[in-house]
Formats: structure tokens, C-alpha cells, sequence
């Protein structure tokens, strides 16, 4: 499945990738290190983009992702080729990521709201002093908003909502990463855009 | 039509790429006559593009650091290093040495308490030897019970069964890693 945004006009299939992961991964195990290679570049804008939407820092992100990378390289001999590469990979990233916002947790325990107790670790994130991804909009106010209303979303819906918009995993990868019916994960982003359409009308229309 | 049946649903699915080729044409055909879903289906595009737009990529030479960073030596050559066969060979050349050492000393007549003790450890070591053996053997003789006394009564047949199917289970989860190698380079082949 494609990512980003499609009109439906205009619907057609993402090109698939020259080299398939599992052969790229055959290949890096048959000692083509350079193989490897291909498959950071082929995930790094992806891995990067989610995890700074998960913490909100773009020097962790980027540490964070090479730590993935590294870990999954470490691992690969046990990659399981009935999962997908990408799959793999996310589900590394995500595990980090927690891992990261619990270990913030422990640490600016005094400066957390103490209003929402059913918050998950991915509603706990504060203001970072990085750039925002949004300098590049004209409108920074329009980009606070979309912020502001993503992280908004009940945890289950935001968390689904940035694997498929920054992420850029399909359906059925966030199912399998998710351990989610397919059907669950189409209603959950179906509503959960419902929701940032709803909280972001005024930036929606012509 | 795909099986969901509320339409915001389907024009989601179909904006997103989610939604089946058929589909999409007869949902589009539905779109040409209702104003709402039209507006439904640019709102959401309008909001794939405003989401995408909070993309980051990552920084210039990302790639390098990352590949300057991977070990110099693959990491799995060293887990097959160490691998059972490996493990087998250590022992068997470690045993292999003590043997000839101990064949050497006893020809040469040595004694003394360094060879005194040697050859208790290699006593230990054949009694442990044994025992095992006995062990295995008695465990093999109470296999052999157990069989002739499946054969006997039925009811325990399906039991028997059980134990059989819970032992390939062991068996086939040791042999995953070579599998999951196995399906890695078949699936390969298939790409290619």
C-alpha cells in the first residue's frame, strides 16, 4: 500500500523497490556488508520521521535510529523471513522508543501533568526545544494545531496514525506489528483521522 | 464492494490506498453524485498532505554513520563459531589432549600427586560417563515400558501420541534457526 497522500483520482501503486529486503538481507548475511547500506537508506527518512513524532527530539531520533539499525544488523542471522524486513525493523524502533520515554519518565517525573492517569508513555512527551518539523510550513500556527490535535488522539489512534503517516507502514505491517485484525486497523485510522478532521476543520478546507 | 459499509469509510480506505481497484471505480461512480462525500474525500486529502508535511528526513551522511558504526566482523560468523559443532570439537580435542597426556605420563611410569590427581578426574569423569549411560539406558528401557503398555491399554495410545507430538515440537523448535536460513534463501530464490 502506497503512502502519504493520494487523491483518489489519482490512485496508483508505489513503485516496488528494485531489490527486495530479504534478498538485500541474504545478501548482507552472504557478506555484501555494502547491502546493508541499501537497506538504511531505503528506511532511515521513515525511521527517523517516526521516531521524532514519538519523541519529539530529533538528535534521539537520529541516535535512536542508528541504534535500530544497529541492533537489527546484530540480529539479522535471525531475521525470520515470514515477517517482513520492515516490520522487524519498526517493531525494534518502537521498542526503543518506549524504552526511551520511560527512561524520560523516571527522569522529569516533577515537571509530568498529573491531570490524565490513563495516559500512556506516548501521551507523556514534553515540549522539546528542538526545531519543530513544521519550521518548514509557512504557517506555524496551522502546524501547532496539527501537533496539538495529533497528540490529542486517544494513545491506540495516535499510535496508529504515526505508523501510517510517518512511519509510512502499510495496513497490513502496522496489523502485524500491532498483532491487530487488519479490519481493527483500518477502523482505528479511519476514526482516528475522523478525529483530526474534526479538530483541524479550519486548516482543511479549499 | 468491499465489505464496509459505511461510505466516509470507504472514501478513507480509498484516499489512504487502502481500497481495492474495483472498488475505488464503484465508489468513484458514487462520488459524482453526492456532494458530501465529495467534499469528505478532499478534506482527507487535504489532511494526508498536511500530515505528510510534518515528515522529517533524516540528516545528510546518516547513512555513513550508521555503516561506520556496524562491527568490522559480522556478528553471526562469531555465533557459528560458537555453535554446537564447535562446542563438540573443543571437547573432543581437550579430551584427545588429556588422553594422550595421561597415555604419556603412565608410559613414561610418572607418578606423583599432578598424576594422581589427573587420573582421578579421568576416574570421575569415566564413572560420570557411566552413570550417564546407565541413566539413558534405563530411560530408554522405561520408554520401552511405556510403549508395551500403550499397546496394551488404548486409552493410553492417545497419550503416547501426546508425548511423541510434544517431542517433535522440542525437536523442531531446536531445528528453527536452520529453517528460518533455509526459507530466507528459498524466498530469495523465488524473487529472483
Amino acid at each position: 500500500m502506497a503512502a502519504g497522500s493520494r487523491p483518489l483520482a489519482a490512485l496508483s501503486s508505489r513503485a516496488a523497490p528494485p531489490i527486495p529486503d530479504e534478498e538485500l538481507v541474504a545478501r548482507v548475511l552472504a557478506g555484501d556488508q555494502g547491502s546493508f547500506g541499501t537497506l538504511v537508506e531505503r528506511y532511515q527518512d521513515r525511521l527517523v520521521s517516526f521516531l521524532y513524532r514519538m519523541l519529539r527530539d530529533l538528535d534521539t531520533a537520529h541516535d535512536l535510529a542508528q541504534e535500530v539499525f544497529l541492533r537489527v544488523y546484530q540480529a539479522l542471522d535471525r531475521f525470520d523471513p515470514q515477517f517482513k524486513f520492515s516490520t522487524w525493523t519498526f517493531r525494534v524502533a518502537h521498542n526503543l522508543g518506549v524504552d526511551e520515554l520511560r527512561r524520560r519518565k523516571v527522569r522529569w517525573v516533577p515537571l509530568q501533568r498529573q491531570d490524565a492517569e490513563d495516559e500512556t508513555p506516548w501521551e507523556r512527551e514534553l515540549p522539546s526545544t528542538e526545531p519543530s518539523p513544521y519550521q518548514d510550513l509557512r504557517n506555524e500556527q496551522r502546524g501547532g494545531a496539527i501537533q496539538e490535535a495529533i497528540d490529542a488522539l486517544p494513545g491506540d489512534y495516535r499510535e496508529l496514525i504515526v505508523m501510517r503517516h510517518y512511519a509510512e507502514l502499510s495496513y497490513e505491517e502496522i496489523a502485524q506489528l500491532k498483532r491487530m485484525p487488519l479490519g481493527t486497523v483500518k477502523n482505528k485510522l479511519f476514526r482516528g483521522r475522523q478525529m483530526l478532521k474534526e479538530r483541524l476543520a479550519a486548516y482543511l478546507g479549499d | 464492494m468491499d465489505s464496509h459499509s459505511d461510505p466516509k469509510l470507504l472514501v478513507d480506505l480509498a484516499v489512504d490506498g487502502g481500497l481495492a481497484a474495483a472498488d475505488t471505480d464503484a465508489l468513484r461512480s458514487r462520488l459524482a453524485g453526492d456532494d458530501a462525500l465529495r467534499r469528505e474525500e478532499r478534506e482527507l486529502g487535504r489532511l494526508h498532505e498536511v500530515l505528510a508535511a510534518g515528515r522529517v528526513a533524516a540528516r545528510p551522511g546518516f547513512t555513513a554513520a550508521v555503516m561506520a558504526a556496524l562491527p568490522e566482523s559480522a556478528p553471526w560468523a562469531d555465533r557459528r563459531l560458537l555453535g554446537w559443532r564447535s562446542v563438540l570439537g573443543t571437547l573432543a580435542a581437550v579430551l584427545a589432549l588429556a588422553l594422550g597426556a595421561f597415555g604419556v605420563a603412565g608410559a613414561r611410569g610418572l607418578d606423583g600427586a599432578g598424576f594422581a590427581a589427573a587420573r582421578a578426574v579421568l576416574d570421575f569423569a569415566a564413572s560420570a560417563t557411566l552413570s550417564g549411560a546407565g541413566l539413558l539406558a534405563a530411560s530408554w528401557r522405561g520408554v520401552g515400558m511405556a510403549v508395551a503398555a500403550a499397546l496394551d491399554l488404548p486409552a493410553t495410545v492417545a497419550f503416547g501420541i501426546g508425548v511423541v507430538a510434544v517431542n517433535a515440537l522440542l525437536i523442531a523448535l531446536l531445528r528453527r534457526p536452520r529453517r528460518r536460513r533455509a526459507a530466507l534463501a528459498a524466498a530469495t530464490r523465488r524473487r529472483r
